[in-house]
């Protein structure tokens, strides 16, 4: 009897963790026991596995030549269900193979909690990403396991890398912008960490020293790469903290895959140790001297110089000014700089009603459009939602960018009024609490940028309201 | 180069090859030379030197210099913005990562 | 008859054609078989299906009319066919004109002893685009292998600047009145450049007009006689284009006496028995009667030259063309009324073929055939680049020397009687540039000499050049303002009108919804337009270019970047494409506009909308004692009386009076649409000045530091707003002085109070009334206990009850693009 204890034990565990993997790969974890299952579930593949393993080896070794192909096959499903994160970040990102990639992150349980669905969709979307050509089958397979469920920032991660496989990289901005805006409660490390990661890597891309900064420097997983994608942004953006030589080595050390980046590395040390070009403040150029450096080579420095010159300017360049201002404010904008703040005697050469209306316009028929169709009887999808607070988003931006100062309180109301009705649309009809949370995290960010008390107090109170589960 | 100093680039004199002081019966010519040698395809009309470096040349763009010099109005804009300096040297920048994403795996 | 080149220009006119040929020395009217100059623009068929083209077949006018149409280039550009039931046929307006052009080419060729292979053909200057590519499509069709399209006044003014030397510099106007349109242009020549400054006309506008007017008179005159006729049934169709016909005839009559006769036997079968009209129409009448019509085209004349800084003044002459202005009254009126010496010896009628027969010399279009014989074998070639038709007495020749056998020249010189250039050195890519030196007022020949290394001759072909020396024509301006309609109802302008020709632009879009892959039905619309209006809904929609889901690769999302580009050649004609970045695809399939919906009751129900809001206008002004907008409406009224008979004569059957009064009606809601906005603005201005005022008031009171500073920020650019009278800015700063206002009002104790009774007072009208009751059952308990939290919470609940007003937005033809 006791000889065959450990046998039948081993087969109801085995029978208990297959049954586990089926509900993994399938419905995913009943609500509100995802820790509990998850530890369960681990704890069930390490004592199965091994003995299934072990049965392997013995078939291998034992039973001729049959007996050692199905041990080998054993042996590998057993590595499989043993270590599925490490299998999907070493081998099915690189090669590829979003599929693979799913279905492994769907049985790496303890890692995925409490987000199995979306962390999977995201690691099968990074996948994707190494593909060349867009794949719009693929990426409609990665999409369809989001429907019908909440959208959570796996989700939306998902729905961004995507995005930067069709090529719109703007589009994969936001929405990896909008993943920081969901309750921190609900962060999953390895979600946040790609988000961060890919936003500072594309934004280094461009040169966007200071984007790089932001999306690096936050709370949270402290991941070696971020760390150092932050202290070579603050380097290049002469930051006041910005880290030593010894500190950005040190912090350059802990990163795995440091030897890809060392050049990048070596150069940002020696960065400083070049010299500068002209120094942007020879005051002895004349005002299009200082004009034309600034239309070349478009900096924070070199544009507030500019308008700083025609400030000063004699009477007699009065007559370029009106060209003058708006092509830097058009060279600003192309950079995605802001034009610095006017001096009151630059301010009437600007026509600024007409630069608003470019920026403004579009904006409210975006606005319009949402809210009539949240006034139609029509149910919305939450993504639409999503992605509809993603375009109103975008032509912020553009507003903060390309309109006058006073713009963007201009633009803020019909911003506003739309997306908070989105929320509680979100929130009570469409049973989607996290990303109405998000929404309103954005909405009182927003609010409090435009200086809009009764705003803020009215998303205060809402998020407090939709913390409560 | 940014599009607001493309635009100064494209002064019509600068395209034509002449300065303000040239009178319409000049541009007028030289326009029609440029014109001619555009169409046959010779080097020495396909580009054109401005204070931010040599710009290629179209025959689009020797038509609309044409037209603008014809306008009063935009003859006299054009002659203002004729008179630029060089860009100094550019200050130290920060240098782009271009192929970041590859490096780590996200591409 | 000569060697050398030869230039052929066509007038493709609404009631007569003409053909002229230019040698390089003169221009030469082209006679048609018949021995006139002018071909009438009339076609018919015969039971047989026979054609006839010209006087001929203008005579049918009278005997056959159904089988005889004329007048067709007003419906160019639309899908009306004209019937000729005596052959069971249609015919496109297309076709016909074919016609016309195959009978002139016909004509030429008798007359050259070649069959011409390219013309230069004259297209109103206000021709929209649908009509130049369907008189491009004609032209083909005729066998003219190459065809380039000229604006009727750049033609006029070309014919009649050419040979005049001692005209003194400044503006001068062509003002051309032609069967079916007036154009208006305001020229200038300058060291022998011809340029067109300006140009404004009504393509509604012409001797036809005046045609009906006087059949207007004596339908009344007939009426007046107890046999009315009735206008809106097609069975008088036929009799009322007959009674035209004679009219035009009496017209022409007019110009040579001071009397004539309006006769036509057998009009119709009255009650009793068939009807003869027959009137006695004197030069006073006909005045009279073309009055108003030729007050229509001085206006258009004085607002071409405001627009312009000039006064009548100012103009050094007046060059009339067309048919019409041979008319004393027409002539005298305006003489009088411009204040300018009318030029003489011009023809009016074949001024502007005359004209595109320079014009094709300005674009090198020889019309002779090809020879394909082969230039002997071993003689290099030089591709060589000058302009055929110089004002400059110095122009250059480009070239550069094609590959091939035979000895290779090393330099090259043009020689001419009086004058040869230095020996030119070909460059290390063949490449040469020569001036040359040109005797005025000639055709200059050249022959090119080339040698080799040795200085011994070597054949080139061609071997010889030759270029006229006279005035040449600067890029002619493109006539309306194109651009793309927005779905907001405004117009992305990429040319604008004035724009020299050829021109192209090219801006970035967004789409505003997203288009999903491979699904038929779901379509991206991007509307070109035409226009000088600012709303696109009035502006002329001249093509669409549509991109289908299913040509997608894979779905484009909302906000996706278009790249469209537009793109008008020197006759005007349109190309244009959409680039999507995103998918890498471009897309040129322009759908071309042909008939703008111009059915009878459609337009009746605007019509009946106009006068409803002229109404609503006019008492508003009568109010304000606003004399100034009173007198415009009195305008706008006039033009919808015409459009309302050109309605009846469209109900029998008559498209060229619905075309008419379509436009009609879209530039008096235009017109109405100013009036009404300008209207409307004191009453803007009221508000914002009281909202500036009370908003300050209540930050004053309440307002944090933050918004105090805020709000004086604001009310700076509401003024400012207020000065500049921007109506949609002013609304803008508006909104946020209300949400200032808003904040500061809810930090009064009773504010909530307040609001809870305005939202009470409501509740009967919300979208879910028992619900709306229970909070309001809430609030007042919660209102007695002081309960503020509750409060906020069910007046905010009451206000998501509100029915939210519905706002239509009509996107402009269905634009998909901002």
């Amino acid at each position: 009897m006791t000889r065959w204890l450990p046998a039948v034990l081993g087969a109801v565990l085995i029978w208990a963790y297959i049954r586990f993997v089926h509900q993994a790969l399938s419905d995913g974890p009943p609500r509100g026991h995802g820790r509990l299952w998850a530890f369960g579930n681990t704890l069930a593949a390490w004592t199965a596995l091994p003995l299934l393993g072990a049965l392997g080896v013995r078939l291998a070794l034992d039973a001729g030549v049959v007996g050692a192909v199905a041990g080998m096959l054993l042996l590998a499903a057993v590595a499989v269900l043993l270590v599925p994160w490490p299998l999907a970040t070493a081998i099915a990102i690189p090669r590829g193979w979003p599929k693979v990639a799913y279905g492994l992150a769907r049985l790496s349980t303890l890692r995925s909690q409490p987000d199995a669905i979306g962390l999977a969709m995201a690691t099968a979307s990074r996948a994707l990403l190494r593909r060349p050509e867009p794949h719009a089958t693929m990426a409609g397979w990665i999409e369809s396991h989001g429907h019908g469920r909440p959208i959570t920032p796996g989700v939306v991660l998902a729905h961004g890398l995507l995005a930067a496989h069709r090529g719109d990289d703007p589009m994969a901005r936001r929405l990896l912008h909008a993943v920081e805006h969901f309750d921190p409660a609900t962060h999953d490390d390895v979600v946040i960490t790609w988000a961060r990661e890919w936003r500072a890597a594309e934004a280094a891309e461009r040169g966007a020293w200071p984007e790089v900064v932001d999306a690096a420097t936050r709370l949270g997983p402290n991941a070696p790469l971020l760390r150092w994608l932050d202290g070579v942004g603050r380097r290049y953006t002469d930051a006041i903290d910005a880290p030593t030589d010894e500190s950005l080595d040190a912090r350059w050390q802990q990163i795995p895959i440091r030897r890809k980046l060392s050049d990048l590395h070596h150069a940002c040390i020696g960065h400083h140790h070049t010299t500068p070009g002209r120094s942007p403040s020879d005051a002895s150029s004349s005002p299009l001297q200082r004009h034309i450096d600034a239309l070349a080579h478009p900096t924070p420095a070199t544009l507030a110089d500019a308008v700083q010159a025609w400030s000063e300017a004699a009477a007699g360049e009065a007559h370029r000014l009106p060209r003058a201002l708006a092509d830097l404010a058009r060279a600003a904008g192309e950079v995605g700089l802001p034009l610095p703040p006017l001096p009151a005697s630059l301010r009437p050469h600007v026509d600024a009603a007409d630069a608003d209306e470019a920026v403004l316009g579009p904006l409210e028929l975006a606005s319009q459009r949402l809210h009539r169709s949240l006034m139609s009887p029509m149910v919305i999808d939450p993504l639409a939602g999503l992605f509809d607070w993603m375009e109103l988003d975008g032509l912020l931006d553009e507003v903060r960018r390309g309109g006058s100062p006073g713009a963007l309180r201009l633009a803020f109301r019909p911003t506003y009024g739309p997306l908070t009705t989105l929320a509680v649309v979100l929130y009570n009809d469409l049973d989607q609490p996290l990303l109405s949370n998000a929404l309103t995290r954005w909405l009182l960010a927003l609010a409090q940028e435009v200086g809009d008390q009764r705003a803020v107090e009215h998303q205060t109170q809402n998020l407090s309201a939709s913390l409560r589960p | 180069m940014t599009v607001p100093l493309e635009d100064l680039a494209s002064n019509p004199f600068f395209v034509l090859g002449l300065t303000p002081a040239a009178s319409p019966l000049e541009l007028e010519r030289q326009g029609q030379k440029l014109l001619a040698m555009l169409q046959v395809g010779l080097e020495a009309a396909t580009s054109y030197p401005t204070p931010f470096g040599d710009h290629p040349r179209t025959a689009e763009a020797v038509r609309q210099a044409l037209a603008t010099l014809r306008d009063p109005a935009r003859r006299h804009e054009a002659e203002v913005w004729f008179d630029l300096p060089a860009p100094s040297p550019p200050p130290r920048q920060a240098p782009r990562w271009t192929d970041l994403r590859e490096r780590l795996g996200w591409r | 008859m000569g060697d050398g080149p030869r230039y052929l220009g066509i007038d493709l006119g609404t009631t007569n054609s003409a053909a002229a040929v230019f040698d390089g020395h003169e221009v030469t009217t082209v006679r048609n078989r018949d021995g006139a100059l002018l071909t009438p623009s009339v076609v018919h068929l015969d039971r047989k299906g026979r054609q006839l083209v010209g006087a001929r077949a203008y005579r049918r006018l009278e005997k056959d009319p159904d089988n005889a149409h004329g007048g067709f280039k007003r419906l160019m550009g639309t899908d009306s066919t004209l019937a000729f039931p005596a052959a069971d046929t249609v015919r496109s307006p297309v076709q016909l004109s074919t016609a016309i052009l195959e009978a002139l080419r016909q004509d030429v060729a008798d007359a050259l002893g070649f069959m011409p292979e390219t013309a230069v053909i004259s297209v109103p200057a206000l021709f929209e685009l649908p009509q130049t590519r369907a008189t491009a499509e004609a032209a083909e069709a005729a066998g003219f292998t190459k065809v380039e399209l000229i604006q009727e006044p750049v033609a006029s003014a070309l014919a009649a600047g050419w040979r005049a030397d001692d005209e003194e510099p400044g503006p001068w106007l062509v003002f051309d009145l032609g069967g079916g349109t007036f154009d208006a242009s305001l020229l200038e020549t300058r060291d022998g450049l011809l340029r067109v400054v300006g140009h404004d006309g009504d393509n509604f506008l012409g001797g036809r007009d005046i045609d009906r007017a006087i059949v207007d008179w004596a339908l009344q005159q007939l009426a007046d006689d107890g046999t009315p006729i009735d206008r809106t049934d097609p069975a008088h169709a036929a009799a009322l284009r007959r009674l035209l016909t004679a009219a035009e005839e009496a017209k022409i009559e007019l110009s040579r006496r001071q009397e004539a006769e309006l006769t036509v036997f057998d009009l119709f079968d009255g009650p009793d028995g068939p009807i003869d009209v027959d009137l006695a129409l004197d030069r006073t009448t006909l005045d009279a009667l073309a009055k108003p019509l030729v007050e229509r085209s001085l206006k258009v004349c004085r607002a071409l030259l405001t627009a312009h800084g000039l006064t009548p003044p100012d103009l050094r002459r007046i060059v009339l063309v067309g048919g019409p202005t041979v008319m004393p009254a027409v002539r005298e009126r305006v003489a009088e009324a411009l204040g300018a010496p009318l030029a003489q010896g011009h023809d009016p009628m074949t001024l502007v073929s005359r004209g595109a027969a320079l014009y094709a010399a300005n674009a090198a279009l020889d019309a002779r055939p090809t020879t394909d014989a082969p230039n002997p074998q071993d003689v290099r070639r030089l591709w060589l680049q000058y302009p055929t038709l110089s004002s400059d007495l110095f122009p250059h020749v480009a070239g550069r020397l094609l590959d091939g056998s035979g000895p290779a020249p090393k330099a090259v010189r043009f020689a001419r009687e009086a004058w040869s250039s230095e020996w030119c050195e070909l460059g290390p890519d063949g490449g040469l540039v020569v001036m040359l030196e040109l005797e005025a007022g000639a055709a200059n020949t050249f022959a090119i000499e080339a040698r080799d290394a040795h200085e011994a001759p070597v054949a080139v072909h061609p071997s010889s050049i030759t270029v006229v020396q006279g005035i040449s024509l600067a890029d002619p301006p493109l006539s309306r303002t194109i651009g793309v309609a927005l779905a907001s109802d405004q117009v992305q302008v990429y040319l604008e009108r004035g724009t020299p020709l050829p021109a192209k632009r090219t801006f970035t879009h967004h789409t505003i919804q997203s288009l999903p892959q491979g699904s038929e039905g779901a379509l991206l619309t991007i509307p070109i337009v035409q226009g000088e209006l600012e709303r696109a809904s009035h502006c002329r929609l001249v093509g669409r270019i549509e991109i289908g889901g299913e040509a997608l690769p894979h779905a484009l999302p909302s906000g996706s970047a278009v790249e469209v580009t537009l793109e008008v050649d020197r006759g005007g004609r349109l190309q244009a494409q959409a680039m999507v970045p995103a998918l890498d695809v471009m897309f040129e399939q322009v759908a071309h506009l042909m008939a703008p919906d111009a059915s009878p009751d459609r337009l009746r129900g605007q019509l009946t909308t106009l006068l409803t809001r002229l109404s609503a206008v006019r008492s508003t002004a009568g109010r304000r004692g606003d004399t100034t907008t009173i007198d415009r409406l009195y305008d706008i009224e006039w033009s919808l009386q015409d459009a309302a008979l050109a309605l009846d004569a469209a109900l029998g059957g008559d498209d060229d009076a619905a075309q008419r009064a379509r436009r009609t009606l879209i530039d008096a809601d235009a017109t109405l649409d100013g009036l009404e906005q300008a209207q409307s603005w004191p009453q803007l201005d009221q508000e914002a000045m009281l909202e500036i005022a009370g908003t300050g008031r209540w930050v004053e009171e309440l307002g944090t530091q933050q918004e105090r500073q805020i709000y004086s920020e604001v009310a700076t650019a509401a003024q400012q707003a207020r000065q500049a009278r921007n109506g949609s800015a002013l609304q803008r700063q508006l909104r946020v002085l209300r949400d200032l206002k808003t904040a500061a009002y809810f930090r009064h104790p009773q504010a909530w109070t307040w609001a809870f009774e305005r939202a009470a007072s409501h509740a009967h009208q919300c979208t879910d009334v028992p619900r709306a009751q229970q909070l309001v059952a809430e609030g007042r308990s919660a209102n007695e206990r002081g309960d503020q939290d509750t409060l906020k919470h069910v007046v905010r609940g009451l206000w998501q009850l509100m029915p939210a007003p519905v706002q239509a937005e009509a996107g402009a033809f269905q634009s998909g693009v901002r």
